[in-house]
């Protein structure tokens, strides 16, 4: 009896031990860090400073209104895109199936500098890059795509949509999967057409994974990094610089930790707060259903 | 879910104000009373080559019991945060670096004083006092160099525009020059490239060209709005992209794109440093046979009024830490003086610069009264050293503020600007007005990079 009561704490032990030292400690670190003015080597406790510091930081603020223009555009694409793709193959034939997986999935092989660097060919300023070849057959004037914040912007979208999309692909596809056949064979029994199906069958039984897609996508659209990194270094005139990036600039390029934590904190909390809305908002819409 | 959190939270707070680490976490030194090491940082180069390596023999024939360690970091921006790592660690190495960088360590609290250790009257006064800071010398000027303009005579000629004009021209000459190269050839009239600040001496010579003046003269804020100098370069910034002479992606591309362009031969004028040119010649030849451009170095254009456009400079300097520099925040505790490792710290960077002749002949000015124009390095030619000079001599170096230590912050700041000018989100008065706030808030906070105060 003692022994069913240890085991699956020993089974869980090596997950939690690494859930601790990689996740639940660095935020930890993180929260403390936050009251601190700090290099890591010497550190003066300033209480709130950082957080008031952080009130009238001008830049900040720009980048957490382009952190929202991002998730403006990423939340409903990222998650309504690879829906409609899964839509459309779920009971489609077996071979279909695996190729819009592969397909969709391939780009996410790659890292992120490759893709960077293949994108960053395709949205060359001139008509080297494929954008603006294309664009110049159709007769109009190259783009300088990374040189306004608006079609920065749009391109990396286009960047972090085309390339990260498999992955959602992927979870409706195991989701709608896993419905019973029963339930369409009913459907199709009752003369519901191929939409009807889709969109009073299978939506409603995968609307808690829809849930947990817009919470996927949310949190990662509030922190793009990499490709701003990459391809725009936070240009045009801090036009793409997001939290994330505008805290690694304060950490790793200022050396001012304890401020760059205390900005980590609030970008943890307003990922929290939007979760949380979601995941109300949909209680609330069930609630309403029911 | 929301017990889970709460609790969570006063975890964090807990441990975050229990753990946090105080005054008591110090770095270790890593020297001994009997055994002092000295860590001497410079870039790749520095480390290996024969002067170095022979001014370190020296110095160890003389101070056999100390023992050298010595790091080559990157010249990239990341330099600066990779020395600023080493003194949070409590490491205390010897800068040998261009201004820019070792400029953030130029700061009584850190650098020792070298005006015991050293006879700085063979030093011209203006050099010494780049490195002056309340009348203590706290670094060794080593040597510099000028970004001078050149101009594709190839391009030139081809454009219609007799290269001979260049020698002395004015605003209106270069626009002159830069139309005609748009309109006759495919080629651009100006390098200009600012997706990022490394390549500011790209652009940052047309505010010369209208005399403005960067800085106040106690550096607690910047000038150029006044006289209206400034406001007439960032217009020109405007006409220049509005007008085609610039390439229009400048704003998003950087060096990388450049140096490409410069080898091809694709641009009628440009700013660069001695050498640049030969070298991407030489490449031409080496590829593909032939090198179908030639150039010739001349000033910056100059405005109506404007008798001197002075130039975009660099120069290096050893910088030395004290021993006694702040190591605490709290209690400003500071660690005893040890006057036998400051010694040592002054030897090596007097040293240094005795090993500096390879780097001061790579350079076109000299720091230095005593040291001749002599021995030039195999590749670089008298000639084209002997012209950069003529032009310095006739213009003077800008105040960029290089030896500032806020340099590498408000160097940050002028791209930016560019771009928000060139996707008309600016006009040049919101744009230089911007910048000259943004400038004299960086000059106002100034603070030791290191230690958040």
């Amino acid at each position: 009896m003692r022994r069913n009561l240890l085991l699956p704490w020993v089974l869980l032990a090596p997950s939690m031990l690494l859930f601790a030292v990689f996740s639940a400690g660095p935020i930890v670190l993180m929260v403390q860090q936050s009251f601190f003015r700090t290099n890591y080597i010497l550190s003066l406790f300033v209480g709130l400073k950082n957080f008031a510091a952080i009130a009238r930081d001008e830049l900040f603020g720009k980048s957490i209104v382009n952190t929202l223009k991002f998730a403006a555009i990423l939340i409903p694409f990222q998650t309504l895109v690879p829906l409609v793709i899964a839509l459309v193959v779920v009971n489609a034939r077996k071979w279909l199936q695996d190729y819009t997986r592969f397909a969709f999935y391939a780009p996410a092989f790659a890292s992120g500098i490759i893709v960077a660097t293949v994108w960053q060919w395709i949205f060359h300023p001139t008509e080297i890059g494929l954008a603006n070849y294309l664009l110049g057959l159709a007769g109009a004037e190259p783009v300088i795509w990374f040189g306004r914040q608006m079609t920065a912007i749009g391109a990396i979208c286009i960047i972090i949509l085309t390339t990260y999309i498999g992955s959602y692909v992927l979870i409706y596809l195991a989701t709608m999967m896993a419905i019973s056949p029963e339930l369409y064979d009913a459907a199709r029994v009752d003369g519901a057409t191929w939409m009807q199906v889709r969109f009073r069958v299978i939506v409603p039984m995968i609307s808690p994974t829809i849930g947990l897609v817009m919470i996927m996508v949310t949190i990662s659209a509030m922190q793009i990094w990499a490709l701003v990194f990459l391809l725009t270094n936070g240009g045009p005139n801090y036009g793409t610089t997001t939290m994330m990036f505008n805290i690694y600039e304060e950490g790793f390029l200022y050396q001012r930790y304890g401020y760059a934590s205390a900005k980590s904190f609030i970008l943890f909390l307003t990922i929290l707060a939007l979760v949380l809305a979601q995941q109300r908002f949909r209680g609330l819409q069930q609630g309403f259903r029911l | 879910m929301k017990k889970f959190l709460a609790v969570f939270w006063m975890f964090a707070l807990v441990c975050g104000l229990a753990f946090g680490k105080g005054q008591a976490d110090m770095g270790v030194p890593i020297y001994t009373e009997e055994k002092p090491a000295v860590l001497f940082v410079a870039k790749d180069g520095n480390i290996t080559d024969e002067p170095f390596k022979s001014m370190v023999t020296a110095f160890r024939e003389k101070n056999p019991h100390a023992v050298i360690r010595h790091l080559g970091i990157d010249i990239s921006d990341g330099g600066l945060s990779a020395m600023i790592a080493y003194v949070a660690a409590g490491i205390r190495p010897l800068y040998k670096d261009y201004a820019g960088r070792v400029g953030a360590f130029k700061v009584e609290e850190y650098a020792l004083n070298l005006s015991p250790y050293v006879d700085f009257s063979d030093y011209y006064p203006d050099v010494l006092e780049t490195v002056t800071v309340d009348g203590k010398v706290l670094a060794i000027p080593l040597g510099g160099q000028y970004c001078v303009m050149s101009v594709n005579t190839t391009i030139l000629e081809a454009a219609g525009f007799d290269p001979a004009r260049c020698q002395n021209w004015s605003v209106d000459d270069f626009l002159e020059m830069a139309r005609l190269v748009r309109d006759n050839t495919d080629k651009t009239p100006l390098a200009f490239f600012c997706n990022n600040q490394s390549a500011d001496y790209l652009y940052s010579h047309v505010l010369t060209w209208f005399g403005a003046d960067m800085y106040n003269d106690d550096y607690t804020e910047s000038n150029l709005l006044a006289g209206g100098a400034g406001l007439k370069a960032f217009e020109m910034f405007k006409l220049l992209y509005d007008e085609g002479f610039i390439p229009r992606e400048s704003a998003v591309l950087g060096a990388g794109d450049y140096l490409a362009m410069f080898g091809r031969g694709e641009v009628a004028a440009w700013c660069g440093w001695v050498g640049w040119n030969e070298n991407f010649r030489r490449q031409r030849v080496e590829n593909e046979g032939v090198a179908w451009w030639d150039f010739d170095y001349v000033p910056y254009p100059k405005a109506e009024g404007v008798e001197k456009a002075p130039l975009f400079m660099q120069n290096h300097f050893a910088l030395a830490p004290r021993s006694d520099y702040i190591t605490d925040l709290k209690n400003d505790i500071r660690r005893p003086k040890d006057a036998e490792l400051d010694r040592l710290y002054a030897e090596l960077a007097v040293a240094l610069r005795d090993a500096e002749e390879s780097t001061y002949a790579q350079n076109s000015y000299s720091v230095r009264k005593s040291l001749a124009l002599a021995g030039l390095p195999e590749g670089l030619d008298a000639e084209e050293v002997a012209r950069h000079r003529e032009i310095v001599a006739a213009n003077g170096s800008w105040d960029w503020g290089l030896s500032q230590m806020t340099y590498s912050t408000i160097r940050k700041e002028l791209f930016p600007r560019l771009q928000a000018l060139f996707a008309g989100e600016e006009t040049p008065e919101e744009a230089l007005e911007t910048y000259v706030e943004n400038v004299t808030r960086i000059l106002a906070e100034a603070k030791i990079p290191w230690i958040e105060q």
